[in-house]
């Protein structure tokens, strides 16, 4: 039986109330969500500083000013807490909305966006969490309308996405290659980096150590649930490390870029869980960048089901483990689980055209 | 019986130039192997072991000071000198474990590599020049480079990376991508620093598979399967080899560990200020030479006028090294005409990007980084130099003249300054006046 899109919704806000109850800071033992931290790291309940300007933050301005909005709009730890998870719902409604239609236009049944989306634990438990949501669905946004080619509105959105989250600028090289004409090239490439630098250069203008307390920050963050910390399981040897991965990443993404049988959706997803897979940081809630393109790619691999269930126990066993980023500790075995399937999900997606092209010739000889 | 005899040394076939490449080898190798007992040590190993170390009268030649005494150690059980990978000292214990520990078994393998890398150059040149002629001469070059013959003669980790090197780059040329991964593999586990021939040989591929493809993307495509071929079949190696050692004297947990030490160490070999380096320029520069160093030296005197010196072993500047400049113009040149004439320059795109990467990156390490580098390092491009040279001097009677003068030199200066020198050679040199 086919699946309405009204159940989509219904199952959808449903995994919305429960996030945001069970991260609630009126509980008395809420489940640990970044956004209730903000709150009480950047001492709002006494006074409110304006992000970059008056106090240094760690994600980029989009992320900041959403954040501000929240804190400026709530007086008290709970009405901020509702107006963030708010500000989440309709960015989480416009990815639903955008799921839905590109499902429906490529002939993907809903169950997809059901599974992924709404009802997957890492939804469920990362979703009033962080702004993983909100680039998800900006990311989404550029793409549909790329798609629709609508270029400077996609850019548009491009950019907004990169503003919540930077690394969106690793998809820029193949959505450039998707953009028919050299002239439309340069002017995609034109608004959605000019907007970013605009606003990142006003904010560096305004405050001479942004670059280093927002996007330097993490580059002097350690491992953290990166799979190949069972390589590097002494800090010390971190650095190390960190090239490892950027190597691994330079070399997966332009397998990703000169892929030839993949289309817009599918090498997204591709350069995504490559830099998920091959980045130093790997924290549980950037898994949620995935489902809403494996949804679109009409894709509901076995594996996912039990990855998406250790990304969820990361969480739950972190608080728990004494030492959570020492090599061994549970949430580490549950982020080499992780990314094993995630590899496995990666390469079944990575040469399904081939597999695709084999079946063919088989099924001509025949 | 003129006519039988340029017959006979005439090459006119793959198997013929084969044989002028062994006779060559072999004749580097008897020479290598005669000295190999110079010096021989006065003190007993045990004294020899561990700091302080009497350089001299342990008979260690140059940083032999550092290896030998590693070698010892790890045959003892001990991990030791971890700033290096560990393939050259597995040689030099091999060597002591069938010839014991003296000066054959200390220099007998290493000695070998580097008589093959003679071979394997001659082997090179013929891959890219397609002559017969360049490429015996490009193996004489590099095998009567007397620098080249001590670094490669003594017990150090220059000699072994060198000959894995270049039988990488041989395999690559002859289109044998994991076999040279393999080759390449063993050299990053000799000397780290051959990281820089197999970007050499990285960028060289990247340049072909430009010109060969018609797009971008193409290239590009050809070229990641080329790097996943080579680098990951090198790199495996690497960490296995690294592995089997971090494992058996429990070194460091991983792999991975060890190198990031090894990286950390190398970078962090810096000078400062006062301290006096041998720039790059100071290799291949025959007007401000770099001094001629000292690597082991004894000086004879027999009365208060003569002196001799029966060993020394020289590191120092050769014919061929101040070629390195004219090379390198004249591969650009001859790039870019036969790049307008529809050609791909095999050998000159390959010299350039060997000279790049294993030349010219001193130049910023030095400059701007202080990294220390050292005068031996040239040993890695000599024979990039060698190869090229024999072919772009080929070919007009005057060019080939200059030519066959630069071969002469380098046996002029291979015999002057050879390391060890019997009582009547020296009495010859100083019958006609020459020091020695």
């Amino acid at each position: 039986m086919p699946i309405r899109r009204e159940v989509v919704y219904a199952a959808g806000i449903a995994s919305f109330i429960l996030s945001y109850i069970i991260h609630s800071p009126s509980l008395s033992k809420p489940i640990y969500s970044d956004i209730v931290s903000f709150w009480y790291r950047e001492g709002w309940s006494t006074r409110l500083r304006i992000p970059y300007i008056e106090a240094s933050f760690e994600y980029p301005p989009l992320s900041g000013f959403l954040t501000f909005l929240a804190a400026a709009l709530g007086s008290n730890i709970t009405s901020y807490y509702s107006i963030f998870s708010a500000i989440i719902l309709v960015f989480y409604m416009i990815m639903l909305e955008i799921v839905i239609r590109l499902c429906e236009e490529r002939g993907v049944g809903l169950e997809h966006a059901l599974i992924l989306i709404c009802l997957s634990p890492s939804m469920i438990l990362y979703m009033v969490y962080n702004y993983d949501v909100i680039f998800a669905s900006l990311l989404m946004l550029s793409l549909f309308l790329l798609l629709r080619r609508r270029l400077t509105s996609s850019a548009i959105a491009f950019s907004a996405a990169s503003l919540v989250k930077l690394i969106n600028l690793i998809t820029l090289p193949f959505i450039l290659m998707h953009v028919e004409g050299w002239s439309d090239r340069i002017k995609y490439a034109l608004i959605s980096l000019g907007i970013f630098a605009a606003v990142n250069l006003a904010l560096w203008a305004l405050n001479p150590d942004f670059i280093d307390s927002t996007y330097l920050y993490h580059v002097r963050w350690g491992l953290e649930n990166a799979w190949y910390i069972i390589f590097f399981p002494s800090s010390g040897s971190w650095d190390t490390a960190k090239l490892f991965g950027m190597l691994l990443m330079i070399y997966g993404l332009l397998k990703v870029y000169l892929h030839d049988g993949a289309d817009l959706i599918q090498r997204a997803f591709m350069a995504l869980s490559v830099f998920l897979l091959t980045n130093y940081v790997f924290t549980p809630q950037m898994l949620l960048w995935l489902p809403p393109l494996l949804a679109v790619m009409g894709c509901l691999p076995i594996p996912y089901f039990f990855l998406d269930l250790a990304n969820a126990g990361i969480i739950l066993l972190w608080f728990e483990t004494p030492n959570p980023l020492a090599p061994g500790s549970p949430p580490q075995l549950l982020a080499l689980l992780r990314a094993v399937l995630l590899f496995i999900i990666l390469l079944e997606t990575y040469f399904a055209p081939r597999g695709v092209r084999v079946a063919e010739k088989i099924k001509r000889v025949a | 019986m003129l006519r039988r005899l340029r017959e006979w040394l005439s090459i006119k076939s793959e198997r013929r130039l084969r044989a002028w490449l062994i006779g060559i080898t072999l004749i580097i190798l008897v020479f290598k192997l005669l000295i190999i007992p110079y010096p021989w040590p006065e003190l007993p190993p045990e004294s020899c072991t561990y700091p302080p170390i009497e350089g001299g009268r342990c008979g260690f030649v140059f940083d032999e000071a550092h290896y030998i005494p590693a070698a010892r150690r790890m045959l003892q059980g001990e991990a030791v000198n971890n700033e290096h990978p560990p393939l050259s000292k597995a040689l030099m214990m091999l060597g002591i474990l069938i010839f014991g520990d003296n000066p054959y078994g200390w220099r007998a393998l290493i000695t070998i590599c580097g008589a093959a890398s003679v071979y394997l150059v001659g082997l090179i040149a013929y891959e890219l020049t397609k002559s017969f002629r360049a490429s015996v001469i490009a193996a004489a070059l590099l095998g009567f480079d007397i620098t080249s013959f001590n670094l490669s003669s003594i017990a150090m980790l220059d000699a072994p990376a060198l000959a894995f090197s270049l039988l990488g780059a041989y395999l690559y040329l002859r289109r044998r991508p994991v076999f040279s991964g393999l080759a390449f593999g063993l050299a990053l586990l000799s000397k780290l620093s051959t990281a820089f021939i197999l970007s050499a040989i990285l960028l060289f591929d990247l340049a072909k598979a430009s010109y060969k493809e018609a797009s971008f993307r193409g290239a590009m495509r050809s070229w990641i399967r080329f790097v996943e071929r080579i680098c990951f079949t090198a790199i495996i190696i690497l960490i296995i080899g690294l592995g089997i050692y971090d494992y058996s004297y429990k070194a460091f947990q991983t792999p991975f560990e060890h190198l990031d030490f090894m990286l950390n160490y190398h970078s962090g070999l810096t000078f400062s200020e006062g301290d006096v380096v041998d720039m790059p320029l100071t290799w291949t520069n025959p007007i401000f030479q770099f001094p001629r160093a000292s690597y082991f030296v004894v000086a004879v005197q027999v009365d208060s006028l003569k002196t001799y010196h029966p060993i020394a072993y020289y590191g120092m500047q050769t014919p061929l090294w101040w070629m390195t400049w004219i090379v390198f113009i004249f591969a650009i040149y001859l790039a870019y005409t036969r790049l307008r004439s529809g050609e791909f320059p095999d050998l000159e795109l390959f010299t350039l990007c060997w000279l790049l990467t294993n030349y010219l990156i001193y130049f910023p390490l030095a400059h701007i980084l202080h990294r220390w580098v050292y005068s031996f390092y040239f040993y890695n491009s000599v024979p990039v130099i060698a190869v090229a040279i024999s072919r772009m001097l080929e070919g007009e009677r005057f060019s080939e003249l200059i030519l066959y003068l630069l071969l002469a030199g380098q046996i002029c200066f291979f015999l002057y300054f050879f390391p060890v020198k019997p009582q009547w050679y020296i009495d010859l040199l100083l019958w006609l006046g020459l020091p020695a």
